[in-house]
């Protein structure tokens, strides 16, 4: 692994440099494994290393990327010299999560506009001082928002996972919303991309070693179709990164969000009048605070580093431990009985449980928060208690 | 109070009493660095692994009356032991874990890499987790010893503990992937024999048929069809050994370096056998 860290970054250099004709051939197959040296593009290659290391003779952030320039797709703007105040997108704005990175974002960068677009309309004291676009990404109109906005930053949070809309809307929503908001980014000249999706997309196996790190591959889809468009939508995200280095990408993979606003499967779960857990399994999980999440979110807008990253909570703790920490009455049940139940449950549509959370509860899926530590400066702030005290169970 | 939980934390009580004394104190000195409520990142947790190490003290002590010579050899900090592995049973990876946290000076919770197929099992998926045990895989082994803990590598993997009795203190071929990880990630290495463990289930035949057919790894035919016998373990443990070099170099380099501590292995083994006088005492 480590005798590719040294030729990995200039391989991938020359691939840039040569793309110019061949442009996106052969790149998405070498991106994901090429995730970690993406990151580390951004911090000049040194292994754990600060962004910084400019100083150390090798050639600037601009140089590497007019190297590794790949004609953008026609018709592209320039990028206009932005003088005053930016302007920053947020898709998903309404969603538990969109609200709480928009409230962060409100109260610590005074310097952007924030623009919101979504599906639905914005509930929230503030909403009068967001230009709001009802919009769904995969309406045709929505490109206009882009064609007018002038945005400088993007923050695409726009997933969802709610199996009661129909599975082929949810691809449509997940992944060609994701493919034409990148698209626009390109072509509209945005400067930086910020997209979070889930640590779920490593999905929760019985081989899974422990402190997984961003360059491991995302095999949550391997059972689960209802997991596939959040892969899928992540994977074209990290090809994308490499299809067009000249915007700053950066892809965050929070664990488990918790949190007062959110409505996470998992806190959906947690919250149940009785928790069926799997008798004989008591995995190993992590959770993060929704504030926690937004802060990340901000720092990644504010850093020059880009990437994936994984966003963790402070800990890693197992099911049973967070049900018995928030007082939950539990089930123990075997592993058919609970898949069972959750396929009932999903097949009514009344509940945004679906099967996949199954593996969840029986298999580990800890992931490592070190390098969203060393390269975004993320260190989450909220202790696992109070994480767990923000969820109610009733 | 939950029912659930509630039921739980009485059992709980009730156990704390049989709780052997020693094992849970140095459990709690084990330097460690845990999350408030307990747990490492790889769901170790000492107030769980107090019971499994209660029963592991006593077969410690009275069972495999396990004798061990060399303890101090243990550096602080990260290292690897790697030992030779036999008796069908993995009892020898438990008792050497036992010693080290019984006699280990700081007491040291020795991490096993353990099958892939262990975690689909329930109850060994809720538990080994709960006394330090981990999937074996080198990420694993890379992340663990980078938190300057101590690993525990049986080389001959598979074709060790299936031994047949003939064979038994006979080294099988070693993998080369804890010299890799070993180079990668600078840890010394402690050689360690393991006496005793090769002749607590003696098989005279692998019945490899009903093996696949009930999934194991083998299926030893011999007169206790796997279960140990208490023989008397006795453990050595040599001083660390430090390898320098590219943990890239090809399979015949690494070769070389594996085979030096196979050869002290080899060593302690025979040391060992010649110095006893029986098998069961």
């Amino acid at each position: 692994m480590s005798a590719g860290h040294s030729e990995r970054t200039p391989r991938l250099e020359a691939n840039g440099a040569a793309a110019g004709a061949g442009a996106a051939g052969g790149q998405p197959a070498a991106a994901p494994g090429g995730t970690r040296a993406a990151a580390e593009r951004g911090s000049e290659g040194a292994p754990g290393g600060d962004a910084g290391g400019a100083a150390r003779g090798e050639p600037s952030r601009e140089q590497r990327l007019a190297a590794a320039f790949v004609p953008p797709m026609p018709g592209v703007l320039e990028a206009a010299p932005r003088t005053g105040r930016r302007r920053l997108l947020i898709t998903g704005i309404s969603g538990g999560l969109g609200k709480v990175v928009f409230r962060q974002l409100r109260e610590r960068k005074h310097d952007v506009d924030i623009v919101g677009l979504a599906r639905s309309p914005l509930h929230d004291v503030f909403r009068g001082e967001v230009e709001m676009h009802v919009v769904d990404l995969t309406q045709n109109r929505a490109e206009d928002v882009f064609r007018e906005g002038e945005f400088d930053t993007v923050v695409h949070l726009a997933f969802e996972d709610d199996p009661r809309r129909p599975a082929a809307e949810r691809y449509k929503g997940n992944v060609i919303g994701t493919m034409r908001l990148l698209d626009w980014c390109a072509r509209y000249a945005v400067r930086k991309v910020v997209v979070a999706t889930s640590a779920m997309v490593y999905g929760a196996h019985p081989d899974n070693p422990t402190l997984i790190d961003e360059d491991m591959p995302t095999r949550a889809d391997q059972n689960w179709s209802m997991l596939r468009d959040l892969v899928e939508a992540d994977r074209y995200v990290v090809a994308w990164m490499w299809k067009y280095p000249e915007v700053e990408t950066t892809l965050l993979r929070p664990v488990h969000v918790l949190g007062p606003t959110v409505a996470s499967a998992f806190q959906f779960y947690l919250t149940r009048p009785l928790v069926p857990v799997i008798a004989g399994f008591d995995p190993m999980t992590q959770v993060v605070h929704e504030q926690d999440v937004a802060r990340a979110v901000v720092l990644a807008v504010d850093s020059e580093a880009w990437g994936v990253f994984n966003i963790v909570g402070p800990g890693a703790l197992p099911v049973q431990e967070i049900l018995e920490q928030i007082g939950a009455e539990v089930a123990p049940l075997s592993t058919t009985a609970v898949r069972a139940l959750f396929h009932a449950l999903w097949r009514l549509k009344l509940v945004p449980l679906s099967p996949h959370l199954v593996d969840f509860l029986r298999y580990p899926l800890v992931v490592s928060g070190d390098k969203a530590e060393q390269q975004l400066g993320y260190r989450p702030r909220i202790p696992l208690a109070d994480t767990l005290a923000s969820v109610r169970w009733r | 109070m939950p029912l659930y939980f509630g039921v739980q934390r009485l059992v709980r009580r009730a156990l704390d009493r049989l709780v052997d004394a020693r094992a849970a104190a140095r459990l709690r000195e084990i330097p460690n660095r845990l999350n408030e409520y307990g747990y490492d990142a790889w769901g170790f947790n000492p107030e769980w692994a107090k019971y499994f190490f209660t029963i592991a003290a006593w077969l410690y002590r009275y069972y495999w009356r396990v004798e061990v010579h060399g303890i101090e050899h243990v550096p602080r900090g990260r290292v690897l032991l790697i030992a030779n592995h036999g008796g069908q049973l993995p009892a020898d990876g438990f008792m050497l874990a036992t010693a080290l946290l019984l006699e280990g000076r700081p007491p040291r919770l020795v991490r096993g890499m353990a099958e892939r197929w262990f975690p689909t099992l329930p109850f060994f998926s809720w538990a080994m987790p709960r006394f330090g045990q981990v999937v074996g895989n080198p990420h694993n082994c890379v992340k663990l010893l980078e938190n300057e803990e101590a690993v525990m590598v049986f080389p001959e993997g598979v074709r060790g503990s299936g031994k047949l009795f003939r064979d038994r203190y006979r080294l099988m071929e070693f993998g080369h992937g804890f010299m890799r990880l070993a180079l990668r990630t600078r840890t010394p290495i402690v050689p360690v024999g393991i006496i005793g463990s090769e002749e607590q289930a003696p098989s005279f035949a692998d019945l490899k048929p009903l093996a696949r057919l009930l999934g194991f790894p083998y299926f030893p035919l011999g007169p206790t069809l796997g279960l140990p016998l208490p023989t008397k373990y006795r453990i050595y443990l040599d001083e660390p050994l430090v390898f320098e070099g590219d943990p890239d170099e090809p399979d015949r380099e690494m070769a070389k370096k594996v085979e030096v501590v196979k050869a002290k292995i080899a060593r302690l083994l025979h040391y060992g056998l010649a110095s006893r006088k029986a098998v069961f005492w």
